[in-house]
């Protein structure tokens, strides 16, 4: 979220796309029923089906499932035609002014710059014309025909309201109430919010769907202030902090790209020229000269000119001693990932189905019912030598090789069946502690980290997971011992301090590092401003640092703080928990004063976040640091960029150009600067927009299992009820949640329930090209056919949450979806494929 | 713990929880003798957040502790009503937080710990139908020579890249590592630093998913 | 000693259902699994170890499309209880905020207050021989705490406090509702029985909620109830031989053939 949950109460409409809020986040229903009562504020909720969200929002309107930016793109238009944007907004914190390479096109699906052997895009046209000096060349008047805004216009002309509804599937009536009743937020005294979960990214478009949303929202005026942002309600507790500390293959924590097996990766001060904005060809060679290159400041670069302190100190937090200026801090410790290669969950799993991988470890995760092609996905993990599950249950994943796992509905002879003792793994399962039998923080969907305290004992022999992790490196370490091998270094080298002085682990010891310290003293780093890139800090994910600080003689760990108080009255709560980045609850906060930076937008004072006072003091420990940004929130941009600086109206500070970007310019995307819709892969129908069904720029895995309309003529869609979360191992294993929803079922319209003589209640068998699977008809009026294009095509919607172990029970709905996934995220497109639904 | 008894009765309501005078304006002393089983006394709050949806929820855990603060049993676990994101509330899920832990049974209502939590590590041998547990140092020590075997006899220490030159790549592609999302940050980051200074470059969690 | 109750208002109900959780949790009851028969509401009704439910319905029209509403259903309290007239053992009893309380220790598992309930409310628990009900949390509200359902609500769709109170703001939100869209919005448990300690605020007619538009308790449970009252001392080990059992199953047919109207249901 760029906003937070409490913030929902600030808003004047909500736009709920891709998101069931009501069942999947519950609590941001309180802010916007709320927002509401208090402000009038309208809530609008598009989706395939009628939900317990729709059935409290003021306009409920249905769309098929992947024509998002579709629908979106219709609003862009509308927007533009009608003058709905929020010009002042628009002129100076996007890059709507900003003129574009004459060489950028587009064609017919097509972007300039498609490499059709290679399947993928040139991306050097989608960029800025610069000057002399390296500088975008701009038309503030937004009438240059390369102008970003008028390129926008004209890409989206032909998103008009019958085109896009004969997509979408939309009544034309409802489409047109929702593009009144939400680009209303324009007006300078209004904001309006889009909350969106996964629903909108797992496509083939995935990214393209969110960049559509940002385009609406920066036209709109809707970035950095209260009640507006777009809010991606993340799916589990700390999803957020997961990814804050680089889960995933393609970063390293602190969001930097994970260095390759490329030139360009091949030392420190290659990775740093790579990594950092802008210094592509600035004149250095070692991070001395970088550093007063920094000092400087150079073009296009933003706030990530200071990578390097970043880097290093996360290179000193992890190898301590052994990182040395004398070896690029142990640089080359680091992992280099192929470059030729995608290392992401499907791939992963193709990989392993093809005998590539050896060992897996699973932490509190469950692919054989969450994973895309779940069929697929378990007969991979048969392949592995050994599998490391580590979870409070014997979920699925841990027992995927019992003969209960291998139970199907139908005989399908593409469908694998097998027997324990034909299944080689070797299965280590490790007890976890539940979330309050131990201690720590976690992320929340709105970047506050917050602290846990532990309230009950772990059950029998359980343990948390730290004390897992802390006791395997020890024994890890103690096998490789005082290796010598080079190979061998970065286990021999790895700082692992995390006991206590009984031999414990100690999570305030872990919190240190992680949030960073002086390599001196062993103090806190006060703030990530105060990272070196010398050695003389150690911090293992920058977004975090300042979270630890030292007072009154003892280090305060922030997210412990639980003081509720909330000055401002807009729900900012700072003392309550701690949020990334240094205390930021709003980020692009600067976009809520106009450009001057003092002056409120018009009718919207009690919404100005941050203003720019002539008289504070940017350091109050120096009476001459006159000039600094203050206010209710702590401002998200440089404290002392004044209006005698050109980045004084550039809020958006991780960008080069510091603006919010309609047009996301060079290698920003894989599949184009501005969204397009195409078709899901499996689709009803083909594509009317333009000439590419599929989004040209994605990986077909699996081009024999892509299913057809003659075979399987009805869009299936996949989602989760309140009752159960994810997997439901954490909810289906509990009695009070299992009685609520106690059976895998699959909702179905009336009249489609007719054509199949389907009655309420009785189990039908739903198939793709890829599995079937058993579950119990929910027949509903909340689901209608749509009119697309003139046919009437049906969609009907699973729960995937069900699995064989626990007291609620059921086939995992994942045996049906796809293995294909975004061209930028590789988010498997789970949300719309092709199947048929038959009475058991 | 950093939240006392006296504040765990301020923020529920109650001011002293002997006297049952409360903030509502109404004296219940009368009604209380007729009900059973009073659970709203002696007990010991301690402030946790939802392990379930991204929304942040405060949750409490209330339990029985003895005279030295040890950890007897559980009572109940109800939202956090400070937490200014959730002000008290909990949905199903949170709600049934007490289940993560305890049950009552059905047939008997008798609170049992939940019988699905897995109590003790356990081993599964290559082509056996069943389960083995094991303890911990047992299981740690295999789970070490299995990694150390896999990533000694895979590891990639360096590789020629396109330009003809040498680079350290020190990675294996032999193991793998997924999700991590339900971990705190702490958790996270420590199984992040031990996979990547593994050479581990399949590392995933269900954010991509 | 006003009466404390609680106000539930269905327009801001997500029916993500905590507070049929939470109720469990504090009530210390026990999950009764039952399969999925094609609607959310798994439980068709309350039972011995389920004080609450929340009932979903769909329905649609030409000028609304599709509605979808859901309504938190458990014993209503009321004022003049017909459980607390017929319980032969005086197992009921009303506490002096309002809220009518069951005691097992009195209860001898007949049932009479089964069918005596116009909203069907007080159910047989097998396990102990004895019935049980929602107790407004009594013993939560005695310290000073709300009922585990109102503690719970995420949305703020249940309220705890004096009835009179509650009244008021029911007045004043059925009054928005009806200029917001909602021309039939009205208050439920005013007025019905002579006034019940639970109170709804409701889009749409009662009958759109499955609640019964004019509950009332059938005569013959009075009469029956007048009669039994003067000898109930010596009656009962009768009734537990054979006129409890004609009795109950007496309800039972008359229930059956569509006797809905003595059940107290429309």
């Amino acid at each position: 979220m760029t906003n937070h949950i409490v913030d929902l109460k600030n808003t004047d409409c909500a736009l709920i796309m891709g998101s069931n809020a009501a069942e999947n986040h519950p609590i941001s229903m309180r802010w916007l029923l709320k927002a509401r009562d208090t402000r009038g504020a309208k809530i609008i909720h598009v989706d395939p089906r009628y939900t317990r969200t729709s059935a409290r929002a003021d306009l409920y309107t249905p769309l098929r499932s992947g024509t998002d930016i579709a629908f979106l793109g219709g609003m862009i238009k509308y927007i533009i035609d009608n003058e709905l944007y929020h010009r002042d907004y628009v002129v100076n914190y996007t890059n709507a002014s900003y003129l574009i390479k004459d060489e950028f096109d587009f064609h017919d699906g097509l972007f300039s710059g498609w490499d059709k052997e290679n399947k993928k895009y040139d991306v050097s046209s989608w960029d800025y014309q610069a000057d002399a000096n390296g500088l975008p060349l701009t038309d503030p008047s937004l009438q240059n025909p390369r102008c970003v805004f008028q390129l926008m216009k004209k890409h989206y002309e032909r998103y008009d309201i019958d085109t896009v509804c004969k997509i979408t599937g939309t009544p034309k009536n409802k489409y047109l109430e929702v593009l009144k009743t939400f680009c209303a937020t324009g007006a300078p005294d209004k904001t309006g919010t889009i909350l969106y979960a996964m629903g909108i990214t797992q496509h083939t478009v995935g990214a393209q769907n969110i960049r559509a949303f940002a385009i609406v929202q920066l036209l709109l005026g809707n970035m950095g202030r209260p009640g507006g942002g777009i809010n991606a309600l993340r799916g589990e507790n700390n999803v957020q902090g997961a990814t804050d500390m680089a889960l995933l293959f393609h970063i390293i924590p602190g969001y930097v790209d994970s260095p390759m097996n490329t030139a360009d990766n091949k030392d420190l001060i290659s990775f740093i020229r790579k990594v950092t904005p802008g210094a592509a060809k600035l004149p250095f060679t070692n991070l001395a000269e970088f550093r007063e290159l920094v000092k400087a400041g150079f073009p296009n670069s933003g706030w990530k000119i200071h990578t390097s302190k970043w880097v290093v100190s996360m290179l000193k937090a992890w190898y301590g001693k052994a990182a040395t200026p004398g070896n690029d801090f142990a640089y080359h410790y680091l992992p280099k990932r192929d470059e030729k290669k995608n290392y992401s969950h499907i791939a992963m799993f193709e990989a392993m189905h093809r005998g590539e991988i050896e060992g897996l470890f699973v932490n509190g995760s469950n692919p054989v019912v969450g994973g895309p092609n779940s069929n697929k996905e378990q007969e991979a993990l048969t392949k592995l030598k050994w599998m490391v599950s580590i979870d409070l249950w014997a979920n699925e994943t841990a027992e995927f090789w019992t003969h209960q796992a291998w139970d199907r509905p139908v005989k399908n002879p593409d469908v694998p069946r097998m027997t324990p003792a034909e299944i080689g793994t070797e299965v280590f399962f490790l007890p976890a502690a539940a979330v309050y039998e131990k201690e720590g923080t976690a992320a929340q969907t709105g970047r506050w980290v917050q602290y846990r305290w532990k309230g009950a004992e772990p059950v029998g022999d359980s343990k948390s997971d730290l004390w897992i992790y802390n006791e395997l490196v020890k024994k890890i370490k103690q096998k490789y011992g005082a290796s010598k091998r080079k190979e061998d270094e970065p286990i021999v080298n790895m700082t692992w301090d995390y006991d206590d002085e009984h031999g414990h682990d100690d999570i305030m010891k872990v919190a240190l590092e992680l949030c960073g310290y002086n390599v001196a003293d062993g103090k806190p780093v006060e703030g990530f401003a105060k990272l070196a890139d010398d050695g003389s800090t150690a911090c293992g994910c920058w977004v975090y640092c300042g979270a630890m600080t030292f007072k009154d003689g003892k280090n305060i760990y922030k997210p412990q703080l639980r003081k509720k108080d909330d000055p401002s009255g807009l729900g900012i709560h700072p003392e309550w928990g701690w949020a990334w980045p240094m205390n930021r609850r709003i980020v692009y906060n600067r976009c809520s004063v106009q450009p001057d930076g003092v002056t409120p937008w018009p009718g919207d004072a009690k919404r100005q976040l941050v203003k720019w006072d002539p008289l504070a003091l940017a350091d109050p420990k120096n009476p001459t640091s006159l000039g600094s940004w203050v206010g209710v929130d702590v401002p998200d941009f440089i404290k002392t960029t004044g209006p005698d600086k050109a980045a004084f109206t550039s809020p958006f500070i991780m960008r080069p150009e510091g603006k919010g970007c309609l047009f996301a310019a060079k290698n920003s995307l894989k599949d184009g600067p501005f969204p397009e819709h195409y078709e899901p892969w499996e689709s009803p129908t083909v594509n009317i927009m333009n000439k590419q069904n599929l989004n040209p720029a994605v990986k077909v895995w699996e081009p024999d299992k892509q299913g057809t309309r003659d075979k399987y003529p009805i869009i299936g869609t996949t989602y989760r009820v309140v009752e159960h979360w994810q997997t439901g191992a954490l909810t289906r294993n509990l009695p009070w949640l299992a009685e609520l929803m106690p059976d895998m079922m699959v909702e179905l319209s009336e009249e489609l329930a007719k054509e199949k003589g389907i009655k309420n209640g009785h189990n039908v068998v739903i198939s793709t090209s890829r599995g079937d699977v058993k579950a119990v008809a929910c027949v509903t009026k909340r689901f209608k056919p749509f009119n697309i294009n003139g046919q009437y095509i049906h969609q009907i919607g699973l729960l995937w949450q069900f699995g064989f172990k626990g007291y609620a029970t059921g086939d995992p709905a994942n045996r049906l979806t796809p293995h294909i996934g975004d061209a930028n995220a590789m988010c498997p497109e789970y949300k719309a494929w092709l199947c048929d639904i038959r009475r058991a | 713990m950093r939240v006392t008894r006296r504040q765990f009765l301020k923020v529920t309501g109650a001011t002293a929880a002997s006297l049952a005078v409360v903030d509502l304006g109404f004296d219940m002393t009368a009604t209380a003798s007729a009900i059973k089983g009073v659970r709203t006394r002696n007990v010991t709050p301690t402030p946790t957040v939802c392990p379930y949806c991204a929304s942040g929820c405060g949750l409490m855990v209330y339990s029985e502790r003895d005279a030295a603060g040890r950890f007897v049993k559980l009572l109940s676990v109800q939202g956090d009503p400070d937490n200014p994101i959730n002000q008290g509330g909990a949905c199903s899920k949170g709600a049934a937080m007490f289940n993560l832990r305890e049950i009552y049974e059905e047939g008997t209502g008798k609170q049992v710990i939940n019988p699905k939590r897995v109590q003790k590590p356990m081993y599964r041998a290559p082509g056996s139908d069943k389960w083995e547990e094991k303890d911990w140092d047992w299981m740690l020590d295999k789970i070490a020579d299995r990694i150390k075997e896999t990533r000694d006899s895979s590891f990639i220490h360096k590789e020629k890249i396109a330009d003809g030159s040498e680079i350290i790549v020190n990675r294996t592609e032999k193991i793998a590592s997924l999700g991590g999302s339900g971990l705190d940050n702490e958790e996270a980051y420590v199984l992040s630093k031990m996979m990547r200074s593994l050479g581990v470059v399949y590392l995933e969690t269900q954010a991509r998913i | 000693m006003a009466n404390m109750t609680n106000l539930y208002d269905v327009s801001k109900c997500t029916a993500c259902r905590g507070c049929q959780v939470a109720c469990k949790d504090w009530n210390q009851l026990p999950a009764v699994i039952e399969p999925f028969k094609g609607n959310y509401q798994t439980h068709e009704d309350t039972n011995g170890d389920t004080y609450t439910i929340v009932k979903f319905l769909e329905m649609e029209d030409a000028y609304s499309g599709v509605q979808w509403n859901f309504i938190k259903y458990q014993c209503m309290h009321c004022f003049d209880p017909a459980c607390l007239k017929v319980c032969p053992r005086g197992a009921y009893t009303k506490t002096d905020t309002g809220a009518t309380v069951h005691d097992p220790d009195r209860c001898i598992g007949c049932q009479y207050c089964t069918y005596a309930c116009p909203f069907q409310i007080p159910k047989y628990r097998k396990r102990e021989d004895k019935v049980s009900k929602c107790t407004l949390c009594a013993d939560r509200t005695a310290e000073g705490l709300q009922p585990a359902c109102a503690r719970t609500c995420p949305t703020g769709a249940l309220k705890f406090g004096d009835r009179e109170e509650l009244l008021q703001i029911a007045e004043e939100r059925v009054k928005y509702l009806r200029a917001s869209g909602f021309p039939n919005a009205t208050i439920y448990g005013k007025l019905e029985l002579g006034g019940l300690n639970k109170l709804y605020v409701l889009t749409d007619t009662p009958d759109k909620f499955d609640l019964p538009v004019n509950p009332h308790i059938p005569k013959n449970i009075t009469a029956w109830q007048n009669i039994i009252q003067p000898y109930f001392g010596w009656l009962i080990p009768l009734a537990l031989a054979g006129s409890a059992f004609s009795f109950v199953s007496t309800r039972v047919l008359a229930n059956k053939h569509g006797g809905h109207e003595e059940g107290g249901h429309e």
